[in-house]
């Protein structure tokens, strides 16, 4: 019996150690936030529920060494060979590629969607053309294989079904999933292992075709010489082994591993100002494309890998802003365009902008104006509304027929 | 706040362990900590209900003094105890039962009630309960009347039973309250069995509450093959289980911790040869309390009559049933635990003593098919659920889906299957016993358990799926 005891006596006084140990660090992690919530905090009793709330969520988001857990978690995950964790949060393909899902019997209906963006054109100026740039899923058809039984999301059918509804309304459409595995880059490559963006490169790509479905449409070709949509105009500089994107940062890089990241900038003159509003943030930029539309902060920032300012595909236009405005000093008479976009076509845009005059960008998550209104009173020449599959949800259509 | 949480595991309970310590000189400061620290244990999930809770305290604290004034005045106890019946399962009708029972009424009659939405205050079910028994033991003269509030206020509140039990009969705990010791052999325990018990709640219960709810979305409203529903069903008979028995180890463990013991709620419920010794293992304080306090009033088992035994059966049965929660599923759940009992009773089914596979299989069968009933949201998709187990609507046997969740979650099937039963208990008397491997064994012991720790803390910290079976009961 005395054995019986040791032992318990061991384990409690380890326990202990360790929860006096990690106490003290999770209360030194989280003071400051938990001081700034109960300074900013209405003492009110019907308030209550919601500041133990916010204190609740202090302390879960500022645990000592958070990101070290999380990677424990991950490890064991793949200790266990497992292709989904917590949940379904994330699962992994045949590859090792990360990919959102969730059980699904069958395609989501989207005729509203559709119905709000076939209203959007009928407000628009009758010179303003609008597009639909349907950008790729991360599942690539044709391409993509999940383990047996994962489950798989209809997210391309889903974009189908959305599509066919905006081509019988007459609405012009580019389904950016057509030729990708064609591109020229090889499938593994088209998107980030652990991110749901595509691709550097894979958005470049897109660029040039983008442009080449608007050179069909206007008398004058935005790049007759294929020189703005050739890779060998650019500099590309891979970085290695640099990120984890927002499905890694979930499952921890034993889980997913890390990913490689190519920063593409023009080697020719480039001359831009760059605005953007996002709440009461707004800040104007001049300069070269680089100095103007790229910040290299997440590319140099150190010690913060899981952090959200360490996200490399947020390089290209700061990321996602409620307004953006992009002008090409090189370029006063070209089109003027407005994207009302996730995140997916930022890099897309950016390229976009070395051949046209102007370009809007309004995130619909974050833009507090009316999208509709904007349009319409905006000297545009063309509006395009790119909403990758996986986003064709009521939250990026905030608009629809005031009928 | 929940015992697997951030917060509870590295603020409040750091902190609350800490002064109970500091004040070890008084029995009655550390009451008050005790008091104090529960009443904020309940509030930080539900602040506006603290309210209920404390009058609830406050007026089962009156009935007794009541009861006991009217000791000798049989007719004013029995008014005085009807009262508390009324008051207490009132309370408990209008917030647990009540939009239930409008709903039978509109449904039975097109009266078109209006149904009020009303919250259910949390561990409701567990403090009325207490209530009830702090005022029937002092009826019944099992312990004194507790002349101190605080004293029943700490009893009805104390925060390692508070939310999900074990249901505690006030005679149990009255003498600890005032004469509790603690030790360090006690409170290493109190620290192993915690660990324990959050181990089954957040990796093996939690794991299998990720499979059972998938399946059983799916389940309830369309249609899929009999394997895939057979995992679902044995995935929630797993979740349910080391949730329940994981809480009540983390209760167990706690109060250990401050001193207090507990009786036990869960002795392997899965090894049972009957349904009726099926419930002498699961969820024992529940089922001790009806006895106690509803059975043996009515007469219990020593009827002369064996239709009145089945009467008291039925009633017991149809409260467990109903107790769980207001729904059609939890009355036939009740209502098939019920009838399986009292033919096991008639036929001397449970005195058997003799083993035999054909007697677990009967009985784990009836138990999962229960569970499914339980699981479900009403009747009619426990029905579809059902017929898809029995491949009623012909939708196959395997498919790509349960051999992903078979595959995905083969760790925790196998512990899980594994540790409802006795091996821990068995490895811990072969240790005890000094056989040849307890040595190994006894280093070993204190770094799994601390391991076991700091994994379940890594699944907290991420944040992995932790959901709160104990809503609605």
């Amino acid at each position: 019996m005395h054995n019986f005891f040791a032992k318990k006596r061991i384990t409690a006084f380890l326990f202990i150690l360790v929860l006096v140990t990690f106490s003290v660090l999770n209360i030194i992690q989280s003071f400051g936030p938990i001081q700034k919530t109960l300074a900013s905090a209405d003492y009110n009793y019907a308030e209550a529920k919601a500041l133990i709330h916010e204190l609740d969520d202090d302390i879960n988001e500022h645990v000592f060494d958070k990101f070290g857990f999380v990677e424990a978690y991950g490890y064991m995950q793949s200790l266990m060979w497992k292709n989904e964790e917590n949940n379904f949060e994330v699962v992994k393909d045949m590859e090792g590629k990360l990919h959102y899902t969730y059980f699904a019997t069958g395609p989501t209906d989207t005729k509203d969607l559709s119905d709000r963006v076939a209203a959007l054109g009928a407000h628009l100026d009758p010179k303003t053309k609008l597009t639909y740039v349907m950008t790729p899923d991360k599942y690539v058809r044709g391409y993509t294989q999940f383990p047996e039984g994962i489950p798989y999301n209809y997210n391309n059918e889903t974009a189908d079904g959305f599509l066919a509804n905006l081509k019988q309304d007459g609405i012009d459409t580019v389904d950016l999933r057509e030729g990708l595995l064609e591109s020229g880059i090889p499938a593994k490559d088209l998107f980030f292992t652990t991110d749901h963006h595509w691709k550097i490169k894979t958005a470049f790509w897109a660029f040039g075709q983008l442009v080449n479905h608007l050179d069909g449409m206007y008398d004058k070709p935005l790049d007759p010489d294929h020189y703005f949509t050739n890779l060998t105009n650019y500099n590309v500089v891979p970085y290695q082994d640099i990120f984890i994107g927002s499905q890694g940062r979930k499952a921890g890089k034993y889980f997913a591993g890390d990913d490689d990241f190519d920063l593409i900038y023009p080697k020719f003159k480039t001359d831009y100002s760059f605005y953007f509003k996002t709440g009461e943030t707004e800040a104007t930029l001049n300069g070269r494309f680089e100095d103007a539309l790229l910040t290299t902060y997440p590319l140099n920032v150190q010690g913060a890998t899981y952090d959200l300012t360490a996200d490399k595909y947020f390089t290209y236009l700061y990321g996602n802003q409620g307004i953006v405005h992009v002008v090409n000093k090189d370029k006063p008479n070209g089109l003027k365009v407005l994207f009302i976009k996730d995140s997916l076509a930022v890099p897309m845009i950016s390229f976009l902008s070395t051949v046209v005059s102007e370009i809007y960008l309004i995130d619909p998550r974050y833009y507090t104006g009316d999208i509709m209104d904007f349009a319409s009173k905006t000297d545009l020449d063309h509006v395009f509304v790119s909403i990758s599959p996986q986003d064709l949800v009521d939250e990026f259509f905030p608009y629809r027929s005031k009928d | 706040m929940l015992f697997s949480s951030v917060i509870f595991l590295f603020y409040f309970l750091p902190l609350v362990l800490g002064l109970y310590y500091i004040l070890r000189f008084s029995i009655t400061a550390k009451n008050m900590l005790l008091l104090i620290a529960s009443l904020f244990f309940y509030a930080w999930g539900e602040p506006w209900f603290v309210l209920i809770m404390l009058a609830s305290i406050c007026f089962n604290y009156i009935f007794a003094l009541l009861v006991d004034k009217f000791r000798e005045r049989r007719n004013a106890a029995n008014i005085t105890i009807t009262l508390m019946l009324v008051v207490n399962l009132g309370m408990l009708f209008v917030f647990k039962y009540m939009a239930f029972a409008l709903r039978i009424v509109n449904e039975n009659t097109g009266f078109g009630l209006t149904i009020p939405n009303i919250a259910l205050p949390l561990g409701i079910s567990f403090f009325t309960f207490h209530g009830i028994s702090y005022v029937i033991d002092v009826y019944r003269g099992h312990g004194a009347v507790q002349k101190n509030l605080f004293y029943v206020a700490l009893y009805i509140s104390f925060f390692p039973q508070l939310i999900a039990g074990p249901i505690l009969r006030y005679n149990t705990i009255a003498d600890q309250m005032v004469n509790r010791k603690e030790s360090w052999d006690k409170f290493s325990l109190g620290c192993c069995r915690f660990i324990v018990g959050l181990g089954k709640k957040v990796l093996l219960s939690n794991s299998m509450a990720i499979v059972a709810d998938h399946i059983f979305s799916m389940g309830g409203t369309s249609d899929i093959p009999a394997s895939l529903a057979w995992l679902g069903a044995i995935a929630y008979t797993l979740q349910i289980y080391f949730d329940f028995s994981g809480y009540s180890d983390m209760a167990i463990g706690l109060a250990l911790m401050f001193g207090f013991k507990f009786e036990e709620n869960f002795r392997y419920p899965y090894i049972s040869r009957s349904i009726t010794e099926f419930w002498r293992r699961w969820h024992i304080s529940l089922g001790t309390w009806f006895k106690e306090y509803v059975y043996f009033p009515l007469g219990g088992s020593r009827v002369t009559n064996k239709d009145k035994m089945i009467r008291n059966l039925l009633i017991v049965w149809g409260l467990t049933g109903v107790w769980h929660g207001a729904e059609w599923t939890f009355v036939v759940w009740g209502l098939i635990n019920f009838a399986f009992i009292a033919l096991e009773k008639i036929s001397n089914f449970d005195k058997g003593t003799r083993y035999n596979p054909l007697r677990h299989l009967y009985a784990m069968f009836i138990v999962v098919i229960g569970w499914v009933i339980f699981r479900s949201p009403d009747l009619l998709q426990a029905g579809n659920y059902l017929g898809n187990m029995f491949g009623l609507y012909g939708n196959g046997f395997w498919s790509d889906t349960t051999w992903m969740f078979l595959k995905e979650y083969a760790l925790f099937f196998v512990l899980g299957i594994l540790f409802c039963m006795p091996i821990a208990t068995r490895m811990n008397k072969l240790m005890v016993d000094g056989a040849r491997f307890s040595k190994p064994l006894e280093l070993v012991y204190p770094l799994t358990i601390i391991v076991l720790f700091l994994v379940c803390v890594s699944y907290l910290v991420k944040g992995t799926y932790n959901p709160f079976i104990y809503f609605n009961f």
